[in-house]
C-alpha cells in the first residue's frame, strides 16, 4: 500500500524535481507525445523504491539516474529507435535554411501569435521536428537564453534563432488563416 | 498576450504538474489493485506432436476397486474412460492478459456491479472436491484486451494496453507450502486463456459420463480440457495423484 508517509515523501520529491526531470525528458525524448508517459514511468519507479525501502534517501541525482534508465528502456522497447540525445543534433544543421537574413538581435515579438488557441498551436508544434518543439519549450517555458539552448541541444546559436524565427513566422501565418492551412 | 505568456500557458497546460501527479498516484493505485502480467513467457511447457498416447492406468473403469471414495457419482454409471496423453517436449507460450485477484468477500458481493455474477459462476464448482490438505484458495479474474490493434511485443506498450474484457475465472487451490496445486480456469463464454499449448493431433479422448475430456501429463503436471454444462474448463494440476485427479474431475462432471 502507498501509505500516507510514503505519499508525503513522494509529493515532496515530486515538487522538488518535477521541473528539472520534465526538462530532461523533453530534451532527451524522440517524440513529444512520449513525454508525459515517460515522466509517469520515472515517478512510478520512485514510488516503487520508496515502498520497498522507506528509509532509502532518494536524491535528485538518483531520480535522474532512474530517468536515464527509463528513457533508454522506453525507446529500446517501444521504437527500437535511437534516442535523440542532448548531444546528437548535429545532423539537423544540414537542413537549416540560410540564416543570412536573420539579424543577430531579431525581434520575436514582431511575429506575435495573437490567437489564444492552445490546442491549435500545440498541434502545430507537435507536427514540427522534435528539435523545434524542444527549442520552444526551453525558450518560452524554461526561459533559457538562445546561447544556453544551443549549448543544451548541442546546436549552433544561429540554428536556434533560425528555428525560432522561421517557426514563429510560419505559425503567425498559420494562425492568420485560422489555423487551417497545411503546414 | 505575448508569445512568452502564450507558450508558457500551452506548456503549463500540456505538462500540468498537478495533473501528471494525480495520474501517477492513480496508476500506482491501480497497479496495487491489479496483478499485472507484463507479457512474460510464463509457462514453458510445450510439446511436439503427441504421437505417443500412453494410456496410464489403462482403461480405468470407475468401480469401487479403482476409486475408493464412495461419493464419486460416476462409480454408479460405470462409464468412464480415462486416457492420459503424455507430453514429451517443451516449448514457449506466453500469456497476454491481466489477472485480478479478488477476495472471497468480493466473490460473493452481489451488491457490487463489478462482481455481480461471480457467485453465480462459482456455482459450477459447488461440489468440487480437492485434496484435504488444499487449505488455500486464490480467486482470479482473467482480463484480455479487446483491441486486436493493441497487440504488441514489447513490455512498455503492453503496460498501456487496456485489458477490460473479462475472459474467464481462475481459482487456484493449493496446500500450505504451495507444493501442490489445482488451477481451475473456466468460463461460459470463452475458452480460458492458456499459458501453454499442445499439438492435440492424435490425442486420445477420455470420457466421464459421456463428457469428452482431453487429459495431458507433463512430469508432475496434468492438464485437462473439457466443456461441461456450457462451460469451458481448463484445469492444471501440480503434484497430485491420479486418484486425486479423478476425484476432482468426478466432482465437477456429475
Amino acid at each position: 500500500m502507498l501509505d500516507q508517509d510514503t505519499l508525503k515523501i513522494f509529493e515532496k520529491l515530486y515538487e522538488e524535481t518535477y521541473g528539472e526531470i520534465l526538462k530532461y525528458v523533453v530534451c532527451s525524448c524522440s517524440n513529444i507525445e512520449d513525454v508525459k508517459d515517460i515522466v509517469q514511468i520515472i515517478y512510478l519507479e520512485v514510488i516503487k523504491k520508496l515502498k520497498k525501502d522507506a528509509s532509502f534517501k532518494i536524491t535528485k541525482q538518483y531520480i535522474f539516474g532512474i530517468a536515464k534508465n527509463k528513457i533508454n528502456s522506453y525507446y529500446r522497447f517501444n521504437y527500437k529507435a535511437k534516442i535523440v540525445s542532448l548531444f546528437s543534433n548535429k545532423d539537423n544543421e544540414e537542413e537549416i535554411e540560410t540564416i543570412d537574413n536573420i539579424p543577430d538581435e531579431f525581434d520575436l515579438q514582431s511575429y506575435l501569435v495573437n490567437k489564444n488557441d492552445v490546442e491549435i498551436i500545440w498541434n502545430f508544434l507537435k507536427k514540427k521536428k522534435v528539435i523545434i518543439f524542444k527549442i520552444f519549450y526551453l525558450y518560452y517555458y524554461c526561459n533559457l537564453k538562445i546561447k544556453d539552448i544551443a549549448k543544451t541541444l548541442n546546436i549552433s546559436e544561429a540554428n536556434v534563432k533560425n528555428y525560432l524565427y522561421r517557426t514563429l513566422k510560419e505559425l503567425a501565418s498559420f494562425m492568420k488563416y485560422g489555423g487551417e492551412n497545411n503546414v | 498576450m505575448s508569445n512568452e505568456e502564450l507558450f508558457k500557458k500551452i506548456f503549463e497546460e500540456k505538462f500540468n504538474k498537478e495533473e501528471i501527479k494525480k495520474e501517477i498516484i492513480s496508476k500506482e493505485f491501480v497497479k496495487e489493485n491489479n496483478k499485472k502480467i507484463k507479457l512474460m513467457p510464463i509457462l514453458k511447457l510445450a510439446l511436439a506432436p503427441i504421437c505417443l498416447t500412453i494410456i496410464i492406468g489403462g482403461f480405468i473403469i470407475f468401480g469401487v476397486k479403482k476409486v475408493s471414495k464412495p461419493d464419486i457419482i460416476f462409480e454408479e454409471n460405470n462409464s468412464a474412460q480415462i486416457y492420459v496423453n503424455k507430453i514429451k517436449e517443451n516449448s514457449l507460450a506466453r500469456l497476454d492478459c491481466d489477472i485480478k485477484t479478488i477476495s472471497k468477500t468480493e466473490l460473493y458481493d452481489n451488491n457490487n456491479n463489478n462482481t455481480a455474477n461471480y457467485s453465480q459462476q462459482f456455482e459450477v464448482l459447488k461440489n468440487l472436491k480437492v485434496p484435504e490438505d488444499f487449505n488455500k484458495i486464490e480467486y482470479n479474474l482473467i482480463y484480455v484486451s479487446n483491441n486486436e490493434n493493441n497487440k504488441t511485443d514489447n513490455v512498455e506498450d503492453a503496460r498501456e494496453k487496456k485489458y477490460d474484457i473479462l475472459n474467464n475465472y481462475s481459482y487456484i487451490y493449493y496446500n500450505e507450502k504451495n507444493e501442490r496445486s489445482i488451477n481451475i480456469s473456466f468460463s461460459n463464454n470463452n475458452e480460458p486463456v492458456r499459458d501453454y499449448f499442445f499439438t492435440e493431433e492424435n490425442s486420445k479422448i477420455s470420457k466421464i459420463n459421456n463428457i469428452e475430456l482431453k487429459i495431458y501429463n507433463y512430469e508432475k503436471i496434468y492438464f485437462i480440457e473439457f466443456i461441461y454444462n456450457d462451460y469451458y474448463f481448463d484445469i492444471e494440476t501440480r503434484n497430485i495423484t491420479q486418484e486425486e485427479l479423478i476425484t476432482l474431475l468426478a466432482s465437477i462432471i456429475q
